[in-house]
């Protein structure tokens, strides 16, 4: 997961952003101007201590955004070619030992993962937990390079009856398949 | 009258621990302890401690499991047993997860968890020499004695702390909690900025929901399951499971599913007794590592991945030139260093936990969920409120600890297995689990997509060097830290001198935060000043 970086010449500088480092900065800022305006008609007493940690994570997200996520640097065409090749090297070597040599295990199929959990939890309260989770655990099994039909479906039969099993039946504890607000 | 097994006269003895008249009772502090103690003879909890104990094994020998996974995706199970038997399984299975990461890292050079990384340098050696067996059992005997070290020191200063931390008051809590965060970066080694950033955003998580005063509503999104805040164990499971999957499916198993090869074995039963007498043989090593362990798991944030490192490393600086230079080569000091302070961890992170609510670790973050699930309030006065269980889990650790031992010494060949167990079943298994453990912590179906999103979270921090467990304390101490300040800034009349010169304990703090502030921004800005130097110097020696 790597975001490009933004160039800007401003006269003989060059302001670069490294979005990556912007991205957790931005959220929190994104998230305390939510915060602020939810809850900037509340009594001064509801945010006697609320008030001064939201200023203070503000402080800091600005200040790791100017720290971390913008360089200014005097423009040297060189230079700067080389810092970007030598940062791009450093990023590649990191992505190489993040990702593995097999087509089932990549950020594609990562991704894939993160949708299928996502429709997971929104399929849970339409069609129940043993066949939607019966369903998600077949689906990542293909996903992840098994294509034995069989185990597919002992394995993602067998574990949901499980899960069932020991939640329901054994520890009476609920499953996941009402959503209320 | 409870069937035991063991004979009467032992019986009788133990449980009449409590009574005046008892054999036991010059020993003893407390009545607690002997309440404690007859918690433990129940047959249901030894059982829990044994089943514990192996299931944390299994779990810890899975490259990318660890033992904060291990208690949080058990927790769920252990929603209805008693609370003794729940929190005694979930303790014994946080030191045989700590202990089980040693295992791949011995046998495949493939750590089964962060804190056994350092296991790997010179533990798989030691296999390629075709001493496997040797330094499996090195491994278990450390890890067992250290446990069991640490558990002592938890034994003797625990109550000392939960007594002292009776004093603080709403001024000191704040302190505390802001403490625990300044600390988080100096013990990672991570950057100052990033590392309050990312607790300041866990406070300001925490406020999420009524606040404690007029009860009202902030940062809800009209959702009414937020009204009662944002569940820090919600936030976890996201950030150390759903994560960790997610990586897991970038990356696929490190481990090859047709490698059967765990090396050369050896002779077993002579390798295991030579293993043990090396451990003996080597008490300063040993004792330096334990120490180091339980210190650094004492501390708010730090636990078995940065206690692995620092021993290893302080292993290395002791020793003479000649030896210093064989670390890594695969030599049993090495293997000594990395266990026995991993495992020490483990009391040590226990300390914090219990006596002041503030996680030594991820995985006493998650072990905090458990106790909270179970009506046990961490914090000052702990042993008053809850004497008997809290006791009952101390002295289950040396149980613990003596298990793994046995179960290290006789088969940790076997539970090295785990190991191999294919990426692709794990994932899908383990991301349901998840799902299910986090709408087990309160029925609320909304916080599946808070795990969720935690978990695409963690990818960026990790990404970009924030600690993960910032965010998750700053969660857990946030309504400590609300409800001191608020009661400390009203009695103090709103005076921030008087706020943080309230007593001695916080004018300590205080002092405290700002020591971890300078050592964090000397380690961070460490470069600047030796470059500085460097500058000053050859300014003089240009000058002359």
């Amino acid at each position: 997961m790597v975001l490009e970086n933004k160039s800007i010449s401003i006269g003989d500088r060059n302001l670069t952003l490294d979005l990556g480092e912007l991205l957790f900065p931005s959220l929190v800022l994104a998230f305390s101007i939510y915060y602020f305006y939810n809850t900037n008609t509340l009594p001064r007493q509801s945010m006697l201590y609320a008030n001064p940690i939201l200023f203070i994570t503000v402080a800091f997200a600005i200040f790791v955004t100017l720290v971390h996520g913008v360089k200014i640097e005097r423009e040297k065409a060189e230079v700067t070619k080389n810092d970007q090749l030598s940062t791009s090297a450093v990023e590649a070597t990191k992505q190489e030992e993040e990702q593995s040599d097999s087509p089932y295990f990549t950020k594609r199929t990562a991704s894939a993962l993160v949708i299928m959990s996502f429709a997971y939890f929104l399929l849970l309260p339409m069609a129940g937990f043993m066949p939607v989770t019966a369903a998600f655990i077949s689906g990542t099994l293909y996903l992840f390079g098994e294509r034995n039909w069989i185990y597919l479906a002992l394995y993602s039969a067998g574990f949901t009856i499980l899960v069932w099993s020991v939640f329901i039946v054994w520890l009476k504890i609920p499953l996941p398949t009402v959503i209320s607000l | 009258m409870i069937e035991t097994g063991f004979h009467p006269v032992v019986v009788e003895s133990l449980l009449s621990i409590g009574d005046q008249t008892s054999l036991f009772q010059p020993l003893l502090i407390n009545q607690s302890m002997g309440s404690g103690i007859e918690i433990l003879l129940n047959p249901i909890v030894l059982l829990a401690i044994f089943i514990g104990c192996a299931l944390g094994i299994v779990f810890g020998a899975i490259p990318g499991f660890s033992a904060t996974m291990t208690i949080i995706l058990l927790t769920p199970v252990t929603i209805p047993f008693a609370p003794e038997v729940a929190l005694i399984l979930l303790v014994s299975a946080y030191g045989g997860a700590v202990y089980g990461g040693s295992i791949p890292a011995i046998l495949i050079n493939t750590p089964g968890a962060p804190g056994s990384v350092v296991t790997c340098w010179d533990g798989y050696k030691l296999t390629e020499k075709g001493k496997a067996v040797y330094a499996l059992a090195v491994s278990a005997f450390a890890s067992g004695f250290a446990g069991i070290f640490a558990a002592v020191v938890l034994l003797i200063a625990a109550p000392i702390m939960a007594d002292f931390a009776l004093q603080f008051g709403g001024p000191e809590m704040f302190l505390l909690a802001i403490f625990a965060l300044t600390i988080i970066p100096a013990a990672k080694d991570a950057s100052l900025s990033k590392g309050l950033l990312a607790g300041f955003f866990g406070l300001l998580i925490a406020t999420i929901g009524n606040d404690p005063q007029l009860a009202q509503p902030r940062a809800t999104f009209g959702i009414t399951l937020l009204k009662s805040g944002v569940n820090y164990i919600v936030v976890l499971i996201g950030l150390f499971v759903f994560t960790e999957m997610i990586r897991l499916a970038m990356r696929g198993s490190v481990v090859s599913e047709n490698n059967d090869d765990m090396g050369e074995a050896g002779n077993g039963n002579g390798q295991v007794i030579d293993g043990i007498k090396a451990v003996i043989r080597r008490p300063v090593d040993f004792i330096r590592a334990t120490v180091i362990g339980t210190f650094i798991g004492s501390l708010p944030g730090a636990g078995a991945d940065i206690a692995n490192f620092v021993s290893y490393n302080e292993a290395q600086r002791w020793s003479n030139k000649e030896k210093s230079s064989e670390y890594g080569t695969g030599i049993v000091e090495g293997v000594i260093a990395a266990d026995a302070s991993n495992n020490a961890t483990q009391g040590g992170a226990l300390i914090p936990t219990l006596t002041l609510g503030i996680p030594g670790s991820g995985s006493t973050a998650a072990l905090l969920g458990a106790l909270a699930i179970h009506g046990i309030q961490p914090g000052p006065g702990i042993f008053q409120r809850s004497g008997p269980i809290i006791y009952a889990m101390v002295f289950s650790l040396f149980l613990g600890n003596m298990l793994i031992l046995i179960y290290g010494l006789s088969g940790s060949r076997y539970f090295g297995k785990a190991a191999y167990v294919p990426i692709r079943y794990i994932i899908p298994a383990v991301t349901v689990l998840a799902v299910v453990g986090t709408f087990a912590v309160r029925n609320g179906v909304l916080d599946i997509p808070i795990m969720l999103l935690s978990g695409l979270l963690g990818l960026v921090f990790i990404k970009y060097d924030y600690p993960l467990v910032s965010p998750v304390l700053g969660i857990i101490v946030g309504t400590i830290a609300e409800t001191g300040f608020v009661q400390g800034w009203i009695i103090n009349q709103r005076n921030a001198m008087a706020f943080l010169t309230n007593s001695a304990v916080s004018v300590g703090l205080f002092a405290l935060i700002l020591l971890s502030l300078l050592i964090t921004l000397y380690k961070n800005y460490s470069h600047m000043f030796r470059d500085l130097d460097t500058y000053i110097k050859k300014s003089s020696k240009g000058k002359n």
